[in-house]
């Protein structure tokens, strides 16, 4: 490090196309921001090249970088396109189809060729161990060494690279994992071991053994790639640490993540979320919903007191895009967002109900709308709003491209409005309504599974496509007020400087509350907490850790949990009270006659400090519009003269009122009559929605 | 409004209505206490008009209430009609006869207005976890044996909660406390599901949704009819045997379709009559499961509503297995229920033969309690669901043990020993149980179940019941396929006596095997495809004796 000292922090995110690069430069808050396309064969090689465009901002940087966070889509690419390693699965015998029933359910209902992905491991390389563990955590056989080398023959035979250990009851009791694990990296250290006690101390066999098995089907290929990540790094100069994204919006350590390469699988869209919880702390916010907007697809997440929400529900390889079921459970904590097939490339076409849908078929970047002049032909949501004049074709993407709007009038003809008996504009305003429509309703289901309050949210809009929409849904959702960040199109790689170093483990410890033991309770607790303290213990001395622990509470009986947290000592009253609270909170009523049961177990560790500061604007003039030109009212139903303002020119202080256009390089906000806007000391736009006109 | 202009805002109103009802499930999910709404997703949420038409359903929960909630609305007006609905009302109902043909499933309807106007309705139907009765027994002759019949009753009145009827439900079941959980779960997501209703009339100033139901039953409508259309014409008729406990002879369900234009007409004329076992099928869930396939074949895409059932034309005389009177015992009515889908694919397999599967073996699912006590005399109840497979289908293999027509999901092992001393030995696909065909039936599968050493009381011993099938006569195979695997019920290695709801009881140290029956093979096996073989040998879907036996193979 140079005498300077630590400076900059980098950030990079590897997405399935482009690889953005983020530079932040800790003394003056500048924001530097580069973009590579994406080496597949070997991600490390694009981004290491990428790097050195940074050498003209500050030849020193690289000395001078202190932080450098990676987000990457690695790990959920080669589980999608199945280029992991030959893996092989250890089950307790008797149960060797865990993984092949799933849970017996289909993808659809009403479909019979809707088929779910075939299972990660083979029926042959499904191997059942003649041991078994109850429910209580009695071993009634144990593993033996003869059992586990006759596996190893078979393995080795076989060429398998990784193994899952998935035993039944394992979440209460390690041992024959533990066992059959030790045995295995004794005997055959060139295989990969994953135990599922390890991954995912939890109940249901299913949703461990997938979990497990993900795990350990990315584990070689991560591991080296990390590995090559590092060497590259350290080769080009940079001494600081690589920290990666984990799906829980934490920054991990390389070894966490190689060891628990399925931390990784929302690694590259959790950024979006964090910079909504960043925003919501530093302005005290109680409830955000951060909606993130692209090309593609639309991410939506609601945070309540600064604190992301998080979900083990995920699944990664759908066999169908967007539909639950159709994909492998990898119930490890991770940001519970939404992700939408609605973005700004989303085709929209009549569907067989005769209505107009929009996604979550998309055009992409290429061939890209008809508007782009690049050999789209189908119309997309950016051609609904080009003709509602909510972009301008002269100045999109800072005027880098101009907009054919003929073309994209001629589209939307052809193919919506005539076959529907309505003119051009209508049609483009159903488009334009209908992909708020779908955002909505995902995004309702997502506050109701939360017990939010929409009237009391804040939407904090980005990317692309978002500030665009963000009015159109805030009023579909009832949210009266919108913000809208500076530099909101490019906003979400901020979210890798932002992050915190974390790490959480939840396990199941399944008790009825009458008769829970604090000191038993507390030791696996405590338990837990060196473990994580361990994982994060990679990272080096790097701000304070702090735990927060947790116990999942529900009825006896009831499979769904609420989170109650633990402060001080562990007191079954204190417990009983503050569950009763939560669940009257979030379902409107509480049943003091029912008995309660503590479920799982949970402890996030963080290092806090070194949080990255807001930088506030200084102000300057009052607003004034640089033109009008007509746009779609909403309101009105009609087109009508819009003040257009140039986002460079509004400061601090500035307000005004719809309809109105903000134009910014990345990003275009609409604002439509009876709106009111203010621009904070942040610079971000904060528009108030009248909202009792527009019910 | 002209005649051929979409009412208001139809692209957006449709798809809302699905979304609030799918919210509606969300919530219940979330709430409910039974693991057969929480983990298994047996129920439904839906909203309708104020005319009691179905016109928006939820695309979770399971095939069996999907089939019925359409009936189910207007059933319930004639019992209330709309003049007398208020504001506050909420109804419960489980007739067997005026829901969905068994007493477990228990339907909330709550009512929406616009002001005073009454708007629509949202109603959801569960399966509860007890509702009184012989414990689900496969044994039981009449209906009234089956629990507590809930006729069409206010359970809040004018918003407030009728106690009485809460009492009498309290003390009529096992596990009140879950049951009536499940209950408030349902009322809950009922005015979940009515309070959206209202937002959305009054998002789109709405006064009445008949507008937007009609086009949304006439475009349902006109897509299952543009399906059915391009059937040929023709009349067609298939019969299969049951087998049914206690009664030697195997009982005949029959079916007579015929296909006029885009109008089907189903008649069961021919179908034994009603037995003294739990296995007769009210016509409710009779009329489900003869939609069913003909939606998986001529229409999978539309959204299920009202307009779906316009097409079908159903005729089953009184007094059969298929339209039992009252009170026929019909607790596992999904073992003759769920035939009438094999039936149904089989005339389609005449008709379709490029689109339909095999028989399958997870027809019908085979649902069971296993009820027993503690040593401490506390009653325990596993529910649990296991399924065979699925046929082969054409240019592709069945799935192997899946819930196919039907769509839920099992009860993990690990949380079923962790709340009941039932113990697995093995859930297990069967080797070789898939019927040979170019297009292998999927393979059944293998419970085997004990009782926990020293966790259940000495004196009475555990009893299973439930639903099964195919023991006598195994899943065919379609277009030169071969049969899928017998179902098969054994007891420490002896077999039972062919049954369509079992009820057996064991105790510590017995063992009990389900053998579940694999789907019919499609296509002559000879056709097989050396890789397939191969592929099934190496992963051992398929013994080497199998191969030899069914293909040939050496």
């Amino acid at each position: 490090m140079s005498k300077q000292g630590a400076a900059y922090r980098l950030g990079c995110d590897v997405g399935g196309t482009f690889t953005d690069f983020v530079l932040y430069d800790e003394g003056s808050g500048a924001i530097h921001v580069e973009k590579c396309l994406t080496t597949p064969a070997d991600p490390s090689v694009g981004m290491l090249e990428g790097l050195r465009a940074f050498g003209a901002v500050d030849p020193d940087h690289v000395a001078r970088t202190g932080r450098i966070a990676h987000a990457t889509t690695l790990v959920a690419n080669a589980v999608i396109e199945r280029k992991g390693a030959r893996t092989a699965l250890l089950t307790t015998r008797g149960f060797r189809d865990v993984l092949e029933l799933r849970r017996h359910v289909r993808v659809t209902t009403y479909e019979l060729w809707a088929d779910p992905p075939a299972p990660l491991v083979p029926r042959h390389l499904r191997i059942p161990i003649d041991e078994r563990t109850y429910s209580d955590g009695t071993v009634l056989r144990r593993v033996s060494r003869e059992e586990i080398e006759a596996a190893i023959a078979l393995m080795q035979a076989e060429g398998v690279g990784s193994v899952a250990v998935a035993f039944l009851h394992s979440y209460v009791n390690p041992d024959n994992e533990r066992e059959a694990a030790r045995l295995l990296r004794e005997l055959a250290p060139e295989i990969a071991v994953t135990a599922s006690a390890d991954v995912l101390p939890q109940i249901k066999e299913y949703e461990r053994t997938s979990t497990t098995v993900v795990n350990a089907y990315v584990k070689p290929l991560v591991r080296r790639y990390l590995g090559n990540l590092d060497g590259g790094l350290a080769h080009a100069g940079y001494a600081a640490p690589l920290r990666v994204m984990l799906s829980n919006g934490g920054l991990g350590s390389t070894d966490t993540a190689a060891d628990f390469p399925l931390r990784l699988i929302e690694s590259g869209p959790v950024a979006g979320a964090i910079v909504g919880r960043r925003i919501a702390e530093a302005l005290a916010l109680p409830e955000v919903l951060s909606f993130d907007m692209g090309g593609t697809t639309a991410k939506a997440c609601f945070i309540r007191d600064g604190a992301l929400p998080i979900t083990e529900e995920l699944e990664v390889a759908r066999s169908r895009r967007f539909t639950r079921s159709s994909g492998f459970p990898v119930a490890v904590p991770a940001v519970n967002m939404i992700e939408i097939g609605a973005g700004g490339g989303s085709i929209a076409g009549i569907n067989e109900m005769g209505l107009v849908q929009v996604g979550p078929e998309s055009a992409g970047a290429d061939p890209g709308p008809i508007c782009y002049a690049r050999g789209g032909t189908r119309p997309t949501v950016t051609d609904a709003d080009l003709l509602l004049g909510y972009l301008n074709p002269g100045n999109f993407a800072g005027g880098s491209m101009r907009l054919d709007e003929a073309a994209a009038r001629a589209g939307i003809e052809e193919q919506l409005a005539r076959p529907r008996g309505q003119s051009a504009l209508e049609a483009a305003w159903t488009v334009h309504d209908v992909v708020n429509e779908t955002m909505a309703a995902a995004v309702r289901m997502h506050i109701t599974e939360r017990g939010g309050n929409p009237r009391q949210a804040v939407l904090v809009a980005f990317g692309g496509a978002g500030p665009l929409h963000a009015c159109h849904l805030a009023a579909k959702l009832r949210i009266g007020r919108v913000m809208v960040p500076l530099r909101a199109g490019v906003l979400s790689a901020l979210g890798l400087l932002v992050a915190p170093p974390a790490y959480d483990i939840v396990r199941t410890h399944k008790v009825p509350l009458r008769e829970f033991d604090a000191a038993s309770t507390g030791a696996l607790l405590e338990e837990m907490a060196d473990q994580v303290a361990s994982l994060l213990g990679r990272l080096g001395a790097e701000g304070d850790l702090r735990f927060r622990r947790g116990v999942d509470v529900g009825y006896i009986g009831q499979s769904y949990q609420v989170t109650v947290p633990l402060e001080g000592a562990v007191d079954r009253e204190a417990i009983w009270q503050s569950f009763a609270a939560l669940y009257r909170e979030k379902y409107g009523y509480f049943y003091d006659d029912v008995p309660a049961e503590i479920v799982n177990l949970r402890v996030l560790g963080e290092l806090v400090g070194g949080e990255l500061a807001l930088q506030p604007l200084p102000s300057g003039p009052a607003a004034a519009p640089a033109g009008a030109r007509p746009a779609w009212s909403a309101r009105e139903r009609r087109m009508r003269p819009f003040d257009v303002f140039d986002r460079a020119r509004l400061h601090p202080g500035a307000a005004f009122e719809g309809p109105a256009i903000v134009e910014e390089a990345s990003a275009t906000t609409i604002i439509d009559q009876g709106a009111t806007v203010e621009v904070d000391a942040w610079g971000s736009l904060v528009v108030t929605l009248d909202l009792e006109e527009t019910a | 409004m002209s005649a051929n202009e979409p009412p208001e805002a139809l692209d957006i109103v449709w798809p809302r209505l699905i979304a609030i009802a799918d919210e509606m499930a969300t919530t219940m999910f979330r709430t409910a206490f039974s693991h057969d709404v929480v983990e298994v997703h047996d129920m439904s949420t839906g909203l309708y008009d104020d005319r009691g038409c179905l016109i928006g359903q939820t695309w979770l929960g399971a095939t069996g209430h999907t089939g019925v909630m359409p009936v189910y609305g207007r059933n319930l007006l004639q019992y209330f009609p709309p003049e007398t609905v208020r504001p506050g009302d909420v109804f419960i109902c489980n007739d067997p006869w005026i829901c969905n043909g068994q007493t477990a499933d228990v339907f909330i309807t709550t009512p929406a207005f616009r002001g005073d106007r009454l708007i629509g309705f949202s109603i959801n139907s569960v399966h509860h976890v007890d509702i009184g009765g012989r414990k689900g027994s496969g044994l039981s002759e009449e209906v009234y044996e089956e629990g507590l019949i809930i006729p069409p009753l206010r359970l809040y009145d004018d918003g407030e909660p009728n106690e009485q009827l809460f009492q009498l439900l309290r003390r009529n079941v096992r596990f009140a406390e879950k049951m009536i959980g499940d209950l408030r779960a349902q009322v809950a997501a009922g005015w979940a599901g009515s309070r959206e209703l209202q937002r959305l009339a009054e998002e789109f100033g709405l006064d009445s949704l008949r507008g937007h139901a009609d086009e949304i039953m006439r475009r349902t409508e006109a897509g299952m009819r543009a399906g059915i259309a391009a059937l040929p014409d023709g009349e067609y008729r298939e019969e299969m045997e049951m087998e049914i406990e206690g009664i030697a002879e195997p009982q005949t369900l029959a079916l007579t379709l015929r296909i006029e234009g885009s109008d089907i007409y189903a008649d069961f004329t021919g179908t034994s009559p009603q037995v003294r076992r739990p296995v007769n099928c009210p016509i409710n869930y009779t009329r489900a499961y003869v939609a069913l396939p003909l939606k998986l074949v001529c229409d999978p895409i539309l959204p299920n509503n009202q307009g779906t059932y316009e097409p079908l034309h159903l005729s089953v005389p009184e007094g059969t297995l298929l339209n039992p009177t009252f009170p026929a015992a019909c607790f596992w009515r999904l073992s003759a229920g769920m035939l009438v889908s094999e039936l149904m694919f089989r005339v389609l397999a005449r008709i379709a033969p490029d689109r339909v599967p095999a028989d399958s073996g997870s027809m019908p699912t085979w649902q069971f309690y296993v009820n027993g006590v503690r040593p401490d005399g506390e009653a325990f109840a596993l529910h649990q669901h296991a399924f065979g497979g699925m046929g082969g289908r054409p240019g592709d293999d069945g799935l192997a043990s899946v819930s196919f027509p039907y769509n839920v999901r099992d009860v993990s092992i690990e949380w079923s020993e962790m709340e009941t001393p039932v113990l697995y030995e093995a859930r297990e696909l069967i080797p070789d149980s898939g019927g040979a065909g170019e297009y292998r039936g999927g393979l059944g599968q293998e419970l085997v179940l004990k009782a926990y050493p020293g966790r259940v009381g000495a004196g009475e011993p555990l009893v299973l019941s439930g639903s099964a099938g195919r023991m006598r006569f195994p899943p065919q195979g379609l277009l030169g396929g071969a049969s899928g695997s017998f179902g098969a019920i054994e007891v420490n290695g002896e077999a039972i006596a062919p049954s369509s709801s079992p009820n057996i009881a064991f105790r510590a140290g017995d063992t009990v095997r389900l053998r579940l029956p694999g789907g019919g093979g499609h296509g002559d096996p000879a056709r097989r495809s050396r890789e397939r073989i191969e592929a099934d040998l190496r992963a051992g879907y398929v013994t080497q004796e199998g191969a030899r036996r069914d293909y040939g193979y050496e």
